[in-house]
């Protein structure tokens, strides 16, 4: 059975958080077609097909990739420095979704041209609004430009 | 001669006769005194005019007397002995000494010759009166005594120096030429005991000797000496001679030319005193003075300079000025590894010795002697290392090594090399040891300034990994601790919103009290961040308008007033120097406060102004909320300080500890006045001057 193009990659090593997001997203009807990374590395395998995505068409790019910054394996910054280096994945907008709230990491971020940084509010409630307008933003609103 | 009337007569008769005659009338006339003298008797048998008027007896006391009656009574024995001895003698001739009737003595001059008279052996007597001669002869004796004396007993040298031959000395002759023949033709003839004694000799070591022979270290010089003294004839003037020995001789003299009745110059006097010590003391008050100044001129650069390598050099650049020396050095030592660097020289000439290169302390010499502030002189260096072979190559034939010293410890050494040890002697050593003091001192102090510099680097470098661990320690509050949080809130509200018939209103309410809590803590640990950040946040000094910080702070607070009837008054506070974001957290904070604590307040007033207090613009934000009692008033300022409790007023109690903090970074004060239930009014100053 063909798989159906992903809409959305999330990368991220919380268990919970992912379940948290997950939520939200159904919760504002954008859980389809989602794949989860566990960790940078994943990410980027996922994205350049390599590894155990090996046999995944390149050609599917998601539309938009939410990111965690503390990964294990590969750190959230690499990967949006690989993502944003290459050819490929350059205009695949990128959403940090964090608990940090460090000034140096959303510089950094920026500079690296990360599309949004959003702090993970702590208040539930505020955390499935923020994920439902990032999601219904860069997943409904926003067009994408996929090809040159 | 006219004949007379004895013509008739015998010729030969009248011949003896007139012969008689003539004598007769020569012995009368004579002006010498003449007499004839029997040589048995010594009567005398004839004495003619001239005799009777100079010795003033009459012919007729004569013609009783014998010449013994002439001579002074102490003469006659005399007399007696020389009229024996001159017996039979044809002419004889003698000075004598004759008293006359007055008993006054005369000195003559006698010739006698025997003769006949009146047919038997007797003596004419011509008798010259010399006294006056004799007187005259005597007192130019006397008066050559006396000036031999004065010459002898001078303490000033005279002499006379002359020449071979006179010269002309104008411009028709060739003054060079004339002047090489002066120089070996000129010889002293005469020099008194004080001039022998000037030039270190004998009266004898100096006769004959020629200009040259003063002048054999510059004869050019002496040339030109001699040329002006014979142009002006005379001459006083310093000069600087060499003595029989060779040694050095500043002598001040007087000379005048001497002159032949063609006016050719025959040779010249001199009058002279060594003035070597006089000129010696004035030579080194001279030398005094210029060594000061350099000495001076080197402790200045020293002082300007910072590292011991620039103040080493300092000093070695001037040190020949002060001491001549064909290189000279300055070490330091490094006990550890035994060597020594050198750290500046001067060199008259390429040296393989150069800054940088490094020899073994011992090669300095006893570590003894330099430890007990002694310099180290070697007179002839025996190579006993490469540096000592190198540096004789270089032409350095001794040295002198004089120790730094600091706080007793040997730091290093001044090295200085010179042709010959004569250089060395106690002036110059002291000289060196001047210098070398202020070498210590300052070498010493630049390596404390260095220590306390480098001190300073680790310092500066542990706060900065401080600071970088408080950041990742900050990092892992803000998200370690946040990631928990967002899980239990997201559960807890998940199992109200998925389980709610499965929980009952109690079940309902105790979760919402995590979720409260969790809320809580994360706006806690957001206070925490913000204000550990602000410790390491760089502020940026800028004139600042306070209005406009103000106006921008009540802006931010609008939310918190929606519904509040709150009367707020502000006066000009006008401009400071000081970092926008950080005065527009201050008024956040302390403007919140005041909304937040006039909540239950009737005719809530709030009130920003300023005042002048001890010269100091002072600002203040003044509410009638619920004040405080001051007996807490600095806990106010506290981390987490809270003097409410959350159920009356929210918050975490950071706000205060972060207007503190600002305002300490910007050298300023804040302090709190307030009354419980009367209203609270913080105070703050900024500094003018600048921030830390």
């Amino acid at each position: 059975m063909a798989q159906e193009a992903v809409n959305l990659l999330i990368v991220e090593d919380n268990a919970q958080h992912l379940e948290l997001t997950l939520r939200a997203l159904k919760r504002n009807n954008l859980s389809s077609n989602i794949a989860v990374a566990k960790d940078g590395a994943e990410a980027l395998d996922f994205l350049f097909c390599r590894g155990r995505y090996a046999d995944r068409c390149a050609d599917e790019i998601p539309r938009l990739i939410i990111l965690d910054l503390k990964l294990p394996k590969v750190d959230g910054m690499d990967v949006l420095r690989e993502i944003k280096a290459d050819e490929r994945t350059c205009r695949i907008p990128v959403v940090i979704l964090t608990t940090s709230r460090e000034e140096k990491d959303l510089r950094e971020s920026y500079r690296l041209g990360v599309n949004s940084f959003i702090v993970k509010p702590v208040d539930f409630n505020q955390f499935m609004q923020a994920v439902g307008q990032l999601g219904f933003y860069w997943l409904s609103l926003n067009e994408v430009s996929n090809k040159e | 001669m006219k004949p007379n009337k004895n013509q008739e007569r015998d010729p030969l008769e009248q011949t003896v006769d007139s012969r008689h005659r003539y004598l007769e009338m020569l012995l009368d006339e004579s002006p010498i005194s003449i007499w004839v003298y029997d040589p048995e008797t010594l009567e005398f048998l004839r004495v003619n005019r001239a005799a009777i008027e100079n010795y003033g007896y009459s012919s007729r006391e004569f013609a009783k007397m014998t010449l013994r009656d002439i001579r002074p009574p102490e003469d006659v024995e005399l007399l007696d002995s020389y009229i024996a001895k001159s017996r039979g003698m044809e002419r004889s001739v003698g000075y004598w000494r004759h008293q006359r009737k007055d008993g006054s003595i005369i000195h003559v001059e006698l010739i006698a010759h025997s003769v006949k008279y009146d047919g038997r052996w007797a003596r004419l007597v011509m008798a010259l009166d010399v006294t006056e001669r004799k007187q005259a002869e005597d007192a130019l004796r006397e008066s050559e005594h006396r000036l031999e004396l004065f010459f002898g007993q001078s303490l000033d040298g005279f002499f006379f120096m002359m020449l071979d031959e006179p010269i002309r000395w104008d411009d028709s002759v060739d003054k060079d030429a004339v002047l090489d023949y002066v120089f070996t033709h000129q010889r002293i003839t005469k020099v008194n005991e004080a001039m022998a004694q000037q030039y270190g000799g004998t009266a004898e070591d100096f006769l004959g000797l020629k200009p040259k022979d003063f002048y054999s270290h510059d004869l050019d010089y002496g040339k030109s000496v001699w040329r002006e003294f014979f142009d002006t004839g005379r001459l006083h003037v310093e000069t600087d001679e060499r003595k029989l020995d060779g040694s050095q001789i500043w002598v001040e003299g007087d000379y005048i030319c001497l002159y032949d009745d063609e006016g050719r110059i025959t040779g010249h006097f001199g009058i002279q005193r060594d003035v070597t010590e006089r000129r010696r003391a004035l030579d080194s008050l001279q030398q005094y003075s210029k060594q000061k100044e350099i000495l001076q001129a080197i402790d200045h650069s020293i002082l300007n300079a910072q590292s011991p390598e620039e103040i080493a050099q300092a000093a070695m650049t001037r040190i020949n000025d002060l001491i001549p020396c064909r290189r000279a050095s300055v070490a330091v030592f490094d006990k550890e590894d035994n060597i020594a660097r050198l750290i500046a020289i001067y060199a008259e000439h390429q040296t393989a010795l150069g800054p940088g290169v490094e020899v073994p302390i011992s090669a300095f010499g006893s570590g003894e002697t330099l430890r007990a502030g002694k310099p180290i002189v070697v007179e002839k260096i025996e190579v006993q290392n490469p540096a000592d072979s190198i540096v004789q190559t270089e032409g350095v034939m001794a040295y002198a090594t004089l120790p730094l010293l600091a706080e007793g410890e040997l730091i290093g050494v001044m090295n200085i090399g010179a042709e010959t040890g004569e250089v060395f002697t106690d002036e110059l050593l002291e000289i060196a040891r001047t210098i070398a003091a202020s070498l210590s001192i300052s070498i010493h102090q630049s390596h404390l300034r260095e220590a306390i510099e480098q001190h300073a680097e680790q310092l500066e470098k542990r706060v900065a990994e401080r600071t970088a661990e408080i950041e990742s320690f900050s990092y892992s509050v803000s998200h370690d601790l946040r990631t928990p949080l967002l899980t239990i809130d997201g559960f807890s509200q998940i199992l109200l919103e998925d389980h709610a018939e499965a929980l009952d209103d109690d079940g309902k309410r105790l979760l919402n009290i995590i979720s409260d809590n969790t809320k809580k803590m994360g706006k806690l640990i957001d206070d925490l961040l913000r204000f550990s950040r602000l410790g390491h946040r760089e502020i940026v000094l800028a004139d600042v308008s306070l209005d406009q910080v103000v106006e921008a702070a009540w802006q931010d607070l609008q939310m918190s007033v929606v519904n509040r009837d709150i009367e707020f008054s502000k006066v000009r506070l006008g401009h400071t120097r000081g970092d926008f974001d950080m005065l527009k957290i201050v008024f956040v904070n302390l403007l919140s406060n005041a909304i937040k604590f006039t909540r239950y307040a009737n005719n809530a007033r709030i009130e920003v102004g300023v005042e002048e207090i001890e010269g100091q613009s002072t600002y203040f934000i003044k509410d009638n909320g619920v004040g405080f009692d001051m007996a807490y008033a600095a806990k106010l300022f506290g981390v987490f300080q809270r003097l409410h409790s959350g159920d009356d007023f929210d918050g975490t109690g950071v706000g205060l500890a972060i207007v503190s903090r600002i305002v300490q970074r910007h050298n300023g004060r804040v302090w709190a006045e307030g009354e419980k239930n009367k209203g609270a009014t913080i105070y703050f100053t900024l500094s003018q001057s600048g921030v830390v």
